[in-house]
């Protein structure tokens, strides 16, 4: 298994955020995590990145337990994505992938001829080689978060956390990103994403884990998870499931009578 | 643009430093003619025939020297110190007075002019007071609740604030004959009366500063970033943002204690040069460090040779610089 999470808990004072958290991860696999916002997705992700250490239970990558880890080694092992932000400073797109070769350098160099080796093979894999030269802001939402996906590639970790990759792109945009995602799992890349919409996570993942009040109350495969009663606990919507040839659609059937 | 034209840009720059570095000595009351000039600088290093007055080789060598080195200086820290924090604060209107360092500094010195001492102390109190004020801003800052580099933003404005208002009433209580046209002469900024052993006084702080910020300057493109992309990328993003403001600060306190209040230089130059390099810091702060000087240097020029009297410096950088700025604002997009 590649990432364990075993008996997770953590909370600010006296609220709990997670709460005995458990699921294991094998290497090629897109997992989703689902559940309405605030439910401790980013809080999840926090801790398994390292950012957060005063859990209780244990988080381990490749065997290795994240405590004991110092954050250049978890670099080597783990990439980030965030949701796409407008940075301050419009950076050309190559040295925002360059920065994802950061902890493999000392403190006092810049990238060099390895990195920028890296930075190409990570636009190439994504085939956006004709972006290098282009200013982050000027980039479409799609081609931006191709761009992140890519800094996140030059990293040359195995496992990629994203964080709502698709939340501010169009249709179009995001159905693009979220082949490019599978396709990296088919790569060898272990992929867990929070998801915005259950639709995407049923499409796209081999893998569930719906969040509830900071509790796993399902996980599995796509078809084992999403059921309408699942749905509407979470998002305290009405739902139907529809069967369209081998693919589950979830169509919306008005507010939830309360 | 490509890393080699990012590359041939700086090295233009470094160019135009030396040139304008040259020519600013032939500038001035005193006439020296660009050959006499070369023979007095040649003859420090290697002893030529003596084809010029002693008066001559006093006025370039004691006071044409300091000064013109001085300005170099204060122009390069005040834009790498702006650049810098624009970096660490993802604003790209951070200036080097972000943290309170110039207003810090102008309290310091009104202080000591108050008290009567000494130029030499004027300048300590400078420096001490500008560290002071943004030792305040960081503890501020980093205990508040929230997030910590709001916090400093905002702390920066109460404290320079707090220390302005200290400022008015020193220059209330001050003697209105000597002491308040002092104080407000050095507040005006000025580089005039610059001499060697200041220089050099300001030189320690400046290089333990710019050494740091310099030989890790790739890494400040990274604090752009949020920190949790940062720290997931394996870097230490707190340590480096103190590393970073710490440095940025003692060259802004260096620069402004020998100068006084030099305003827009940090913040023009290193937007100039973003339009020139590009925003990676690895070429924008050596662009900035050359280019600051080569500004500051011209504008100096001015200031000593446009009237019978001389212009402060302050005085010269806000009126090109503010409406610099301005036409900024209207081609905001280009930069931001």
């Amino acid at each position: 298994m590649i990432i364990e999470v075993e008996k997770l808990c953590f909370g600010y004072g006296s609220h709990k955020v997670l709460n005995d958290i458990s699921f294991n991860v094998g290497k090629g696999k897109l997992i989703s995590i689902i559940g309405p916002n605030g439910v401790g997705k980013s809080t999840l992700f926090r801790c398994i990145l390292g950012l957060i250490g005063e859990y209780s239970g244990i988080i381990r990558i490749e065997g290795n337990d994240i405590k004991k880890l110092s954050a250049k080694s978890r670099a080597h092992l783990m990439a980030y994505i965030p949701q796409i932000h407008y940075p301050s400073f419009n950076y050309s797109v190559m040295d925002m992938v360059l920065m994802g070769t950061a902890h493999q350098l000392s403190a006092y160099s810049k990238p060099g001829k390895k990195e920028m080796e890296q930075a190409w093979k990570a636009l190439a894999q994504l085939n956006i080689t004709g972006l290098a030269q282009r200013g982050f802001s000027r980039l479409s939402g799609g081609e931006q978060q191709l761009v992140l996906i890519a800094r996140a590639l030059a990293q040359q970790a195995g496992i990629i956390l994203m964080d709502e990759p698709t939340s501010s792109l169009d249709f179009g945009n995001q159905l693009r990103v979220l082949q490019q995602i599978k396709n990296l799992t088919k790569e060898g890349y272990t992929v867990l994403i929070s998801m915005h919409n259950p639709q995407h996570a049923l499409t796209y993942s081999d893998y569930i884990l719906a969040l509830f009040d900071g509790s796993i109350i399902a996980d599995g495969t796509p078809q084992e998870v999403i059921n309408k009663d699942l749905l509407s606990r979470l998002y305290n919507v009405e739902v139907q499931i529809a069967k369209v040839g081998g693919d589950m659609l979830i169509v919306p059937s008005g507010e939830r009578r309360s | 643009m490509e890393n080699g034209e990012k590359h041939r840009i700086v090295i233009y720059l470094v160019l135009l430093l030396i040139i304008v570095f040259i020519l600013s000595f032939c500038f001035g009351r005193y006439n020296v003619s660009l050959h006499e000039l070369l023979r007095i600088l040649v003859n420090r290093v290697i002893p030529l025939e003596q084809t010029w007055t002693a008066e001559m080789e006093a006025v370039v060598i004691n006071i044409r020297l300091p000064r013109i080195v001085l300005a170099c200086l204060v122009g390069c820290c005040l834009s790498v110190a702006g650049a810098s924090y624009q970096g660490v604060f993802q604003n790209p209107m951070a200036s080097p007075d972000f943290l309170g360092a110039t207003s810090g500094a102008a309290f310091g010195a009104a202080l000591a002019i108050l008290l009567g001492n000494s130029s030499r102390m004027i300048i300590v109190s400078a420096f001490f007071f500008s560290l002071v004020s943004v030792f305040l801003v960081y503890l501020i800052g980093r205990y508040a609740p929230g997030k910590s580099v709001m916090n400093m933003i905002l702390a920066g404005i109460m404290i320079s604030s707090l220390f302005t208002a200290g400022t008015s009433f020193i220059k209330l209580v001050a003697d209105p004959n000597n002491q308040l046209p002092a104080i407000t002469y050095w507040l005006m900024g000025s580089l005039s009366g610059a001499k060697n052993n200041e220089v050099v006084f300001a030189l320690i702080p400046m290089a333990i500063g710019m050494i740091p910020l310099f030989v890790m300057r790739w890494r400040i493109n990274i604090l752009t970033l949020s920190d949790e992309e940062s720290n997931a990328m394996g870097i230490n993003a707190n340590m480096l943002r103190l590393i970073v403001i710490i440095s940025s600060t003692l060259i802004t306190a260096a620069s402004v204690s020998v100068s006084g209040t030099i305003g827009w230089v940090g913040l023009v130059i290193p937007h100039l040069c973003r339009r020139m390099t590009g925003n990676d810091y690895t070429y924008l702060l050596p662009a900035s460090m050359v280019f600051g000087a080569t500004f500051m240097l011209l504008v100096d020029n001015i200031s000593r040779n446009l009237l019978a009297t001389e212009i402060p410096i302050g005085i010269l950088t806000a009126f090109i610089g503010a409406p610099f700025f301005i036409r900024l604002i209207f081609r905001r997009e280009r930069v931001l």
